[in-house]
């Protein structure tokens, strides 16, 4: 009974401390998430609150910090992050929308440079007919020909 | 009276581009000598001319001579004497004096080195076009255009200022000192072949003599553009404190993509040379390349796009667009006018060639620097469709490059390799198999090693091990059978003889040792770009953490007084595997003067450790540091981040190898006509 009761217990306790574990290990990941994903407003250009090192990021990701553990979502964070200071702010440029054809763009680039690139490796192969009549071996009939032809040349002059 | 000479200078030089482009042109219309050599000796002024308004400039900063307006913005009494003079490129008017400066000698440098060529004219051809820009940026200097000023203008109502707002506190370091300078070397020296380019359209002389002229012009541009880029990677890495020296911003972009263009450049002049082909490709990709230097300047300096040089906004980019739209509709006008003159000579045997692996290093390089152009543009391009500034994150960079980049880096290998007409199964197995081999072990290699370490998605990585190690086996076995032979021939040592295969071929041993440089620069970019670790915390004074194998614990503060700053800073014992390998001292700057920057600046403490670095960048000090005050911390660690500016030496020392090759366009040329 006694060491029933103590295997409960120990059980009931390390699920409640995996979970607080998890909870915080998940508090984590989404604060670093929501970290990643927007620049700070400081003046420095491009720098995640994450990377950026100056106390205005400090004071961001202890907002961000607050608001997560006060049950707001990354999402709701981030959407008011980027109406106060402006989309430029936003480090993410997901692949849809309008932002799809900037990710398609470049392979698009790539295979029509591709496409001019064959078009005019084509035209700058050698004309297979006179490929073809460059290597064609001369007949008998015609070396007869020239021959002759070199012959006559010799007595005229 | 010194800044009056100055203008008067600035008035003067653009009467004396306009004689020589008068005298040039009426002089090669009508066979006259002596209006030719009239519009030289002009070409000549004009440089004068701008040494007397640059050196009146910088006897200004010398003298702090507050009463000129652009003395005023970018300096101060108290600032250090390097940066009083690098104050010249401190804001827009004194870059676009200092651009004009090296374009006008650019401009006498050809001037002389073509003093006795009596009957041939097509370096005077080549010089209206070299002028006309020069003509653009005086008008430019002259502050007549709306929204930009003469750098040697006072200030109004005859004030004199009491002293000078001081240069942005970001640029007063040794290394900005340098950048933008070597920068503007660079985009100069892509100015002359495109001179030549065009003088050989406007003559008719089409050939390669307009290549062989230029060819050391533009070998010169590109060294001194990738000196250039690197010194503004290394100030990014040390100055602005996130840890990396490259980010794809645009000003980096507005660098690089020049720098791709003349790379394509140099590569594909040689099929020209070697087979009569591809001319109007190279005329096509010349003036591409020109017009990304100016385009750079419309990036960075009209303000459409944000970015770490935005402090330098102004309508300047706007009259560079204009003029890159001007000069490119004149440069493909007389192509057009050329069109049956630009007929390749001669026909590709087989796709499988090296003919062909240089057309597909063009499309690479040409296709990298469209798509970096897209990026660049995307904020814009988004805004116009949806009203909505997209800001593209260097991630979106990465991913797009990366195919297109180990494409080219397998190409750096081949191209050596794979012989010319026509490739043969003999030549591929003597040449490509154990290349190919050794590539395909150490992709294998990488592979067990990355998957053993646990580290995600090691694709990338295994590729550009294979790409490296493929082309480095390559090389070395061009350098390895070379030296062999010559050796044999003159019955001299292995040594002996790998030094006279590359002195008797500069160019072409110097161009591989280069490809060596890229494949180390690649290895560089993978381990610092792939593998870096970042810790950001909190700490108060005597607070450890943790980064990889190594221990910080914050011991100490301090502060000192400079000049013009404070430094403030902290001290951190360094462990490495519980081991003591010394002190590093993060610090922020705090400036008195700031001229249009920020008041503080961060200063990194960075220690090597073999290849890789130990790099911590440090938030404001609290003035409660004493008493419990938290400092924010950041500390990457970079591995092969060292790898990256050997690749960059080593890449230099191949370019300066290649550009010692002696001129041999007065025998080429002679032979050609």
């Amino acid at each position: 009974m006694k060491i029933r009761t103590v295997f409960l217990t120990s059980l009931m306790l390390s699920a409640a401390l995996t979970t607080v574990a998890l909870s915080q290990e998940s508090a984590e990941s989404k604060l670093e998430e929501l970290m990643t994903s927007v620049y700070c407003h400081c003046g420095c250009v491009k720098e995640t609150i994450e990377v950026c090192v100056c106390n205005t990021a400090v004071g961001i990701e202890g907002n961000f910090r607050a608001r997560l553990n006060a049950g707001e979502t990354v999402e709701q964070i981030r959407a008011d992050y980027l109406e106060t200071y402006g989309p430029q702010f936003n480090a993410l440029m997901p692949a849809e929308g309008i932002n799809l054809v900037a990710y398609i763009a470049p392979g698009v680039i790539l295979v029509l440079i591709g496409g001019v690139v064959i078009a005019v490796l084509q035209k700058m192969r050698k004309p297979k007919v006179a490929a073809e009549s460059q290597a064609a071996p001369i007949s008998d009939t015609a070396v007869k020909q020239i021959e002759a032809d070199l012959e006559k040349y010799k007595q005229e002059k | 009276m010194t800044a009056e000479i100055g203008q008067a200078a600035i008035a003067l030089s653009v009467l004396s581009a306009l004689w020589a482009i008068g005298f040039l042109c009426a002089g090669l219309r009508l066979r006259s000598a002596k209006a030719v050599q009239s519009g030289r000796n002009a070409v000549v002024a004009t440089f004068f001319l701008t040494c007397i308004s640059t050196g009146a400039l910088i006897y200004g900063f010398v003298t702090d001579d507050f009463s000129l307006r652009y003395v005023v913005e970018v300096s101060s009494a108290a600032q250090p004497l390097l940066y009083k003079i690098a104050a010249l490129w401190g804001a827009m008017s004194g870059s676009l004096l200092l651009w004009l400066w090296l374009l006008t000698l650019a401009g006498a440098i050809v001037v002389w080195q073509h003093r006795n060529y009596t009957t041939d004219n097509l370096a005077d051809y080549a010089l209206v076009p070299i002028v006309v820009v020069q003509l653009f940026f005086i008008i430019l200097v002259t502050g007549i255009p709306d929204g930009i000023y003469n750098p040697l203008a006072k200030l109004p109502g005859g004030q004199v200022a009491a002293d000078g707002q001081g240069m942005n506190p970001l640029l007063q370091t040794p290394l900005m000192a340098f950048h933008p300078p070597t920068l503007y070397i660079g985009w100069i020296g892509m100015t002359v072949p495109f001179g030549f380019a065009m003088g050989a359209l406007a003559s008719g002389r089409i050939g390669s003599d307009w290549l062989f002229r230029s060819r050391r012009w533009m070998l010169f541009s590109w060294i001194i553009l990738t000196i250039g880029i690197t010194l503004g990677g290394n100030w990014a890495y040390r100055e602005l404190g996130w840890g990396g020296y490259w980010a794809w911003d645009p000003v980096e972009n507005a660098s690089f993509m020049p720098w791709l263009l003349g790379t394509a450049y140099l590569h594909s002049v040689m099929i020209q040379e070697k087979r009569s082909m591809l001319k109007l490709w190279n005329l096509l990709l010349i003036t591409l390349a020109f017009q990304f230097t100016l385009l750079g300047t419309f990036i960075t300096r009209s303000g459409v796009i944000s970015s770490v040089h935005s402090f330098a906004q102004s309508n300047v980019g706007w009259y560079f667009l204009g003029f890159i739209f001007a000069t490119t509709a004149a440069a493909i006008g007389m192509m057009v006018y050329r069109r049956k003159r630009l007929k390749s000579a001669n026909h590709l045997e087989s796709l499988l060639s090296r003919e062909s692996a240089f057309v597909l290093n063009n499309w690479l390089l040409v296709g990298l620097t469209l798509i970096i152009l897209w990026g660049t543009l995307w904020p814009i391009l988004s805004e116009a469709i949806n009203g909505e500034k997209a800001s593209v994150p260097e991630a979106f960079f990465n991913r797009v490059v990366i195919i297109p980049g180990l494409l080219l880096l397998f190409l750096t290998g081949a191209g050596p390799i794979i012989s010319w007409k026509k490739l043969t199964p003999n030549n591929f197995r003597r040449m490509f198999v154990s290349p190919i081999s050794i590539g395909v072990i150490a992709g294998a290699l990488t592979w067990g090693f990355l998957a053993w370490r646990g580290n995600p998605m090691p694709i990338y990585s295994v590729l550009c091990s294979f790409a490296a190690v493929f082309v480095l086996a390559a090389i070395s076995s061009e350098f390895y059978r070379g030296a062999k032979l010559r050796a044999k021939r003159q019955e001299a040592s292995f040594f002996a003889g790998l030094t006279h295969l590359v002195m008797r071929n500069k160019r072409r041993y110097g161009g591989y040792i280069i490809h060596i440089g890229i494949v180390i620069l690649y290895i560089g970019i993978m381990g610092s770009k792939g593998y870096f670790l970042l810790e950001s915390e909190g700490l108060k004074l005597g607070d450890s953490m943790q980064v990889g194998t190594f221990n910080l614990t914050m011991k100490d503060w301090f502060q000192e007084r400079h000049a013009n700053y404070a430094r403030a800073g902290v001290v951190f014992d360094i462990e490495k595997n519980g081991r003591p390998v010394g002190e590093m001292k993060p610090a922020r700057h705090y400036y008195e003067k700031t001229g249009q920057g920020e008041t503080d600046t961060i200063e990194s403490a960075i220690q090597h450790f073999g290849a890789n670095d130990l790099y911590i960048a440090l938030g404001d000090l609290p003035p409660n540091i004493d008493n419990g005050g938290i400092v924010n911390v950041q500390v990457y660690h970079n591995p092969l981040i060292n790898v990256v500016w050997v690749g960059v030496a080593v890449m230099v020392l191949g370019g300066i190898v290649a550009i010692a090759e002696k001129h041999q366009h007065e025998s080429l040329s002679k032979r050609e006509e």
